[in-house]
């Protein structure tokens, strides 16, 4: 039976009970509970050591400690919660356990005893089980150096002791959890609003780069100290967009460092970009700079400059691709980032991701847009080629400033179907230009294979060209599977091609075929009307001569049979022989005219002249053939001179007034010259069949008439070649008419004569 | 004896007109197919034409040097040339008369006529 408590320790207890409970009034903290508590407790008991345990995942872990004991000397100790430690005996037991010597201790935890040997170790001890509601959440020990019994008093002592300290830590872990929600909702609604605020930011801006250089803005000072963004770009290959620095000049020594040093392809932003998944170092130490820069000074010197702490990298990305990635640094300011840091930039990473991918949408249906203008533009400008190389060189251009090409090169197909013949090219020299010149089709080259089998080429990541080229397309020029030729473009760059830009090509390409075709149609159409003109001038001559000859023989002929007094007769059939000789030369001539002016030789032979004394020699001239067809010429002259051709002259004249008599239908012809100034004017007009509207604007075209050739004879270029002579002069010719109410031609030229004569 | 006219053209029915209607006004005429034959002619002094009748486009020898022979071995005198051609825009020595193709036979005597 214990001896009685003196009265006296009783009061002490419940004394030291009270500055306890009045400490742990004021203990908010783990820690505070468990100095309150452990100080309080070890002085009123006498103990040598003090130990407070938590009971974390079927483990016990020193909490808080006093004195020389293990748990003092190792804070964040831990021990197996199983029955042969003391403490976690005591928690299993839910009762205290009092160990009052160390016999009593070998007897009892014998294994403990033997692995916690020491000379100062406890002698004897009590461990009190912490309980929140019914359950252990840790527990409180007492260790003396010597044999120590306590008496009932203490025990009480001991566990209301226990029982404060299970309350006060329960508190400061509610108040501790409080603190961390709160903090948590802080930080929370505070990354919420920055995230809120990146999401507006991004969304106002609609091309990559403003969208980038704004991630890395509002990255920096707010997240990082700088913040590099790396961008996949054509191909494989990544390229560092955006570096941003608190330090504007700190900015170059990243640029710097990234241009030194690539990013390794398997570490780093290279391994984020190809696996999605972000990294985070929280702690970069001098030892680990030393050690990437595998003993290059100059590294160690720029890593150094920059102050590396810690980083991150997260990728941007979409919901189907990884477009790059982003690298948030902490340098100067001595920031360290966690976890929750890393989730931020993550989503910072999502956004970025989600911005790019609105401006690249953007961008393409903008450059769509722009494609489609272009594809307006070429047509009209196709449309304007008059020949192979302007056709060629419209592609070249359109290759070079649309899509970028480095080297275009167009080809067409020639007329045998075996070789590639160039047309036009730009960005390609020398000996390779030479042999690219004439490609024969037997040649395993890209643009042959393409002008053979028709299908257009695009170039994967990875293709290696001629001469630096590392991208490029080929495709076919034909119309309606007509094949007609190849244009092939290059690129220095890497590139792919994206659908928009597909369509484009092979747009431009149609186009280049279609425009090709036309040209060649039209070249052949010229030679044959060249080979037309030609023909008539050497046909036209080869009649003449002999014409002329006819004509001296019918002349003098019929010179004869007037003087000799032949039969009257004769020399009237002689005289008509005569006139038909001379309609013959007059239709040769004309034939002449064509292929001259056609040819571009109508040469004036300007004379000063009176158009009214001209005038009035024509009429005389052709009196009989007045008189013959029953027309009375009427004719009003006054006198303007001028520099004129009077042989062309003449012939206008003379057309004007054969066409009146042809057409005139036996009436009156109104025949009249005017001096306008500076202009002189000749007026035919007769009271015949007329032309109707629709014909009048033909009849002065080569080979046309107003009424059917099987009527009036003719080879329908009269009123062809007068216009010809009439502009020669600097002139104008017009009609009006009406049909059945005769036409009336008027012919008016400037007196100073043709432009540029002399 | 009636005055001698020569007829130089590589045409032989423009020489054989021309030689028609000259006789039949009583001209004798002499005629070559081209410049060199010409020549011959004049040189070897066979014919002393009043006025020759020059084509200028010829196979052989053209009209543009017989011209300068003429001048240069003092045969004719230029003022005794009568130039007959196509040409509009023929280049000729000053003096020389033209007559163009196609032509009618009065223009040709009118011209040999004011030679006589």
């Amino acid at each position: 039976m214990d001896a009685p408590i003196p009265h006296a320790r009783r009061a002490e207890h419940v004394r030291q009970l009270l500055r306890v409970t009045a400490c742990l009034s004021s203990a908010a903290t783990e820690v505070e509970v468990a100095t309150c508590v452990l100080d309080e407790g070890a002085a009123t008991l006498g103990a040598s050591s003090a130990s407070i345990w938590r009971v974390e995942d079927h483990r016990l872990i020193v909490a808080g400690a006093r004195g020389p004991d293990l748990s003092a000397r190792s804070p964040g100790l831990d021990v197996p919660l199983e029955p042969w430690v003391p403490a976690a005996d005591a928690i299993l037991r839910r009762e205290p356990i009092w160990v009052e010597s160390d016999d009593d201790y070998r007897a009892r935890y014998p294994r403990a005893r033997a692995i916690w040997a020491a000379p100062d170790a406890p002698q004897a001890f009590v461990c009190v089980p912490l309980v929140r509601g019914r359950v252990p959440t840790g527990v409180i020990g007492f260790g003396f150096t010597g044999p120590r019994r306590l008496d009932e008093d203490e025990r009480a002592f001991v566990e209301l002791l226990a029982q404060h300290c299970a309350q006060g830590l329960e508190r400061a872990r509610l108040y501790d959890a409080e603190r961390v929600a709160r903090r948590r909702a802080e930080d929370g609604r505070e990354r919420a609003a920055f995230l809120a605020r990146a999401s507006a930011i991004l969304a106002g801006s609609l091309d990559t780069r403003t969208t980038l250089d704004s991630v890395a803005r509002l990255a920096v000072p707010r997240m990082a100290d700088w913040c590099a963004i790396e961008m996949i770009t054509a191909g494989r290959d990544t390229e560092q967009v955006v570096v941003a620095h608190v330090d504007p000049a700190k900015a170059e020594y990243a640029r710097e460092l990234r241009r030194r040093y690539p990013p390794d392809r398997t570490h780093g932003v290279h391994e984020v970009i190809r696996t999605g998944t972000p990294q985070l170092v929280s702690d970069f130490t001098d030892e680990m700079l030393v050690a990437a820069a595998r003993g290059d000074e100059e590294r160690i010197r720029l890593g150094r400059e920059l102050a590396l702490r810690s980083w991150m990298i997260v990728p941007i990305r979409t919901r189907d691709q990884i477009l790059g990635a982003i690298t948030f640094v902490g340098a100067e300011s001595g920031r360290r980032y966690g976890p929750e840091d890393l989730e931020m930039a993550e989503q910072l990473g999502d956004r970025a991701g989600l911005a790019v991918a609105s401006a690249r949408l953007f961008e393409a249906e903008r450059r769509a847009r722009e494609l489609l203008s272009h594809l307006q533009a070429a047509t009209a400008s196709f449309a304007g080629a008059r020949t192979l190389e302007d056709v060629g060189q419209l592609a070249v251009e359109l290759a070079m400033t649309v899509v970028g090409a480095d080297r275009v090169l167009v080809w067409r197909l020639d007329e045998e179907h075996s070789a590639l013949e160039l047309i036009a090219a730009r960005g390609a020299s020398g000996a390779w230009l030479e042999a690219a010149r004439r490609v024969a089709l037997d040649q395993p080259w890209v643009p042959v294979q393409v002008a053979r089998s028709g299908e257009p080429f695009f170039s994967e990541p990875g293709y290696v060209g001629a001469e630096g080229i590392v991208a490029g397309s080929a495709l076919p020029l034909s119309v309606h599977g007509r094949r007609l030729g190849v244009i092939g473009l290059g690129f220095e760059q890497p590139r792919t091609f994206a659908a928009d830009e597909r369509a484009f090509l092979r747009s431009i390409a149609d186009q280049c075929a279609q425009a090709i075709e036309r040209v060649q149609a039209y070249d052949e159409a010229v030679r044959a009307i060249r080979v037309r003109d030609d023909f008539l001038s050497i046909a036209g001559h080869e009649l003449r001569t002999p014409l002329t000859a006819l004509h001296l023989q019918l002349g003098s002929a019929l010179a004869l049979a007037r003087a000799e007094g032949a039969t009257p007769r004769l020399a009237e059939r002689t005289g008509k022989a005569l006139a038909q000789a001379e309609r013959l030369a007059r239709l040769v001539d004309e034939l002449l005219d064509v292929s001259r002016i056609a040819q571009g030789r109508l040469t004036l032979d300007v004379d000063e002249l009176d158009a009214g004394e001209l005038v009035a020699e024509t009429v005389a001239r052709m009196e009989d053939e007045l008189r013959r067809a029953g027309s009375v010429p009427r004719v009003e002259i006054s006198h303007p001179r001028g520099r004129w051709d009077k042989m062309r002259l003449d012939q206008v004249i003379t057309n004007l007034l054969s066409n009146a008599v042809k057409y005139g239908g036996g009436q009156p012809i109104e025949i009249s010259v005017l001096d306008r100034g500076d202009r002189a004017a000749i007026v035919v007009a007769d009271h015949g069949i007329g032309i109707d509207r629709a014909a009048q604007a033909r009849i002065f075209e080569r080979f046309e008439r107003a009424v059917s050739s099987r009527h009036y004879g003719g080879l329908g270029l009269g009123l062809w070649i007068t216009r010809q002579i009439v502009l020669a002069h600097g002139g104008t010719i017009s009609v009006t008419s009406e049909a059945g109410h005769g036409a009336r031609f008027e012919v008016e030229l400037p007196k100073a004569g043709p432009v540029g004569a002399p | 004896m009636s005055a001698q006219v020569l007829i130089v053209d590589d045409d032989e029915g423009i020489r054989e007109s021309l030689e028609d209607i000259l006789r039949d006004r009583g001209y004798q005429v002499a005629t070559a197919a081209n410049g060199r034959d010409a020549l011959a002619l004049l040189r070897a002094a066979e014919v002393k034409p009043a006025v020759v009748l020059l084509d200028l486009m010829m196979p052989v020898m053209d009209g543009w040097e017989v011209l300068d022979a003429l001048e240069r071995e003092a045969l004719v005198p230029r003022d005794r040339v009568v130039v007959i051609t196509a040409q509009r825009d023929a280049r000729l020595p000053d003096g020389v008369e033209t007559i163009k193709k196609p032509m009618t036979a009065a223009a040709v005597i009118d011209a040999i006529e004011r030679r006589r």
